[in-house]
């Protein structure tokens, strides 16, 4: 794999288009996003902010367009797909087994194992637990903790402490800080942030633009399944990204 | 404005993020879940104490052997049951399959003159056949197992009337495969040496092998699952097999050991079975269930019917019983689930 120069970008996405039936829930939409970059992809509900998410998970593929890896064309049509690209979705709540442990659920899917499939849970429970005092201290004690004790924010680590452990290179955060206190939705953000300096980059999608706006570089606004535009953090104000979700017209263009 | 959001003055970049909220919990939890398995273990005690209590017989050798002989047939139902219900669907069936399966068997060798070894075979494919229809229809179909085994358990049962035509199957208990699964070694039942077998394997899988994490997060979160690439219809329908499967060996185990097979045979036997797995703690909305718990709630439930045969009670308080019993575990559990959250 070749080192991309920090301008150029890793992923890309030339003219991507899905319709459900009659309904055309993304027209044409380009994006790009850097090594290191956090995008917040804005819109209203109906957008297609989260089609343009699956499409990137690998679970709807588009009815046309391209997804561009270091500038080879890639074809994403399941998961194991995605997950090859680097790309990992981290959905609010649905990712995470509450029933069993940490360890099972960060290699959920993944399992490290013996030959004939035994568990090496050695192994698993080693690296579960260096994966998250490295990246992440959460106050979580053991691997072995049960997911569905720990706090929301404490799942989202988890979630999050899987992919990198797992080679994400792009993170995909769907409502991340929807069920948050104030307070872990700040840690769950800074957390991301940090991210940056391992030049693993993030999509933010989220109806939070007070969230948003404080930890993204570049905003991809979205209105009815068309895109509004791209624009860095220094050229807009909260008060117009407000106004062109809420418009979904750029009329200064 | 609030531009650049609350963070104006950026702090330096963040390595380590302090999300603990509750330093004590897990340890805990942790205690919980130990009492947990512990607590059924004790319970069991206190069950079979009372009950020699009761009956001095209870713990005669006569009576323990006796025990030792019937319950496998109950409990090697319930360790596929165990499994099942931890993926996330359970089975109405079982009893059909338990009746049916060893009547296929029965017909290859005493009237068609199969080989005993490949009738016995034709039994096992049979369980696993019916599962494997279960599985299917559940999965693909996409209706809930309790609808697509209720109408299997009685179709099944209807079919096993229908070959019988109501009169019992003798089976040769003298032959070596009866005496493979449920004949003695120096006075011991075989049986529950396969029994103590199937649970240990089914142990082993649950706890040391990639397809029980698999049949735990398809039972726990089945969206989860499919999202990290887990098959979880295979899961389920190679668990719905393995029941049927068991089911089928159980039944077979029977009619060995008591030379016939009845088409009436394994009424009411799921719920039995699901009885002893919740009975063990195993949650009927999947994803948490553990072996250990099932052998108690086997133990328990095998116990109450010996024990009112014992005392002469008459045999229409076993329901009773196990119904109350059934009401008082899953109560308990949910109590200790809601300390946790």
């Amino acid at each position: 794999m070749n080192e991309p120069d920090k301008g150029a970008p890793l992923y890309r996405l030339v003219g991507i288009s899905k319709s459900f039936g009659p309904v055309e829930a993304l027209k044409n939409i380009d994006m790009e996003v850097r090594a290191g970059e956090i995008i917040g992809l804005v819109g209203d509900n109906g957008a297609g902010k989260s089609t343009l998410i699956k499409i990137l998970s690998g679970i709807y593929p588009p009815d046309s367009g391209q997804i561009l890896y270091n500038g080879e064309v890639k074809r994403i049509g399941s998961y194991r797909d995605s997950q090859a690209l680097g790309i990992a979705t981290i959905y609010q709540d649905r990712a995470l087994v509450d029933s069993v442990s940490i360890y099972r659920n960060i290699f959920m899917g993944s399992e490290l194992v013996h030959p004939a499939g035994f568990l090496d849970k050695k192994t698993m429970r080693k690296d579960a637990t260096k994966v998250m005092r490295e990246s992440i201290s959460i106050g979580i004690e053991s691997s072995d903790q049960l997911v569905g004790d720990l706090s929301g924010g404490q799942k989202q680590a988890v979630a999050i402490a899987r992919a990198i452990y797992f080679r994400a290179r792009l993170l995909l955060l769907d409502e991340p800080t929807n069920a948050l206190s104030v307070k872990e939705s700040r840690q769950v953000m800074a957390f991301v942030e940090s991210l940056k300096e391992e030049g693993i980059s993030s999509i933010f999608v989220t109806h939070n633009l007070l969230h948003v706006h404080s930890i993204a570089d570049r905003f991809t606004i979205l209105s009815h399944g068309e895109k509004v535009g791209d624009f860095e953090k220094r050229d807009i104000s909260m008060e117009k990204l407000e106004r062109l979700i809420v418009t979904g017209k750029n009329e200064e263009v | 404005m609030a531009r650049g959001g609350a963070r104006g003055g950026r702090p330096p970049a963040i390595r380590s993020v302090d999300l603990s909220d509750s330093s004590g919990r897990g340890r805990r939890l942790k205690n919980i879940l130990k009492y947990k398995d512990i607590s059924i273990v004790i319970i069991t005690i206190v069950f079979l104490s009372i009950f020699a209590m009761v009956s001095d017989k209870f713990l005669s050798r006569e009576n323990i052997f006796i025990i030792i002989k019937t319950m496998p047939e109950l409990g090697i139902v319930a360790i596929g049951m165990t499994m099942l219900i931890i993926a996330g669907e359970f089975d109405l069936s079982v009893g059909s399959t338990f009746a049916l399966a060893p009547f296929i068997m029965a017909i290859l060798n005493e009237r068609a003159g199969q080989n005993q070894i490949l009738s016995l075979l034709a039994c096992l494919v049979t369980g696993a056949a019916i599962g494997c229809i279960n599985g299917l229809i559940t999965t693909k179909i996409g209706i809930p197992s309790f609808i697509t085994t209720l109408g299997t358990m009685m179709a099944w049962r209807g079919a096993v009337l229908l070959i019988s035509a109501g009169f019992p199957q003798s089976f040769q208990r003298d032959l070596p495969v009866a005496k493979a699964f449920a004949g003695n070694i120096s006075g011991f039942p075989v049986q529950f040496i396969w029994f103590v077998g199937f649970a240990v394997v089914m142990w082993v899988l649950l706890e040391h092998h990639r397809f029980g994490n698999w049949t735990y997060v398809t039972g726990g979160n089945k969206a989860a699952a499919v999202a990290m690439g887990i098959p979880v219809d295979r899961v389920k329908i190679i668990n719905f097999m393995v029941l049927g499967g068991l089911s089928a060996l159980a039944g077979a185990i029977q009619m060995f050991r008591m030379g016939s097979g009845y088409s009436i045979a394994g009424q009411g036997l799921e719920l039995q079975a699901i009885g002893a797995t919740v009975i063990g703690g195993t949650l009927l909305s999947g994803g948490s269930g553990t072996m250990v718990g099932t052998l108690m709630g086997t133990i328990i439930i095998f116990s109450i019917e010996n024990i009112i045969v014992l005392s002469r009670a008459p045999a229409f308080w076993f329901r009773t019983f196990i119904g109350i019993i059934v009401i008082v575990a899953v109560s308990a559990h949910v109590l200790i689930q809601g300390r946790r959250s």
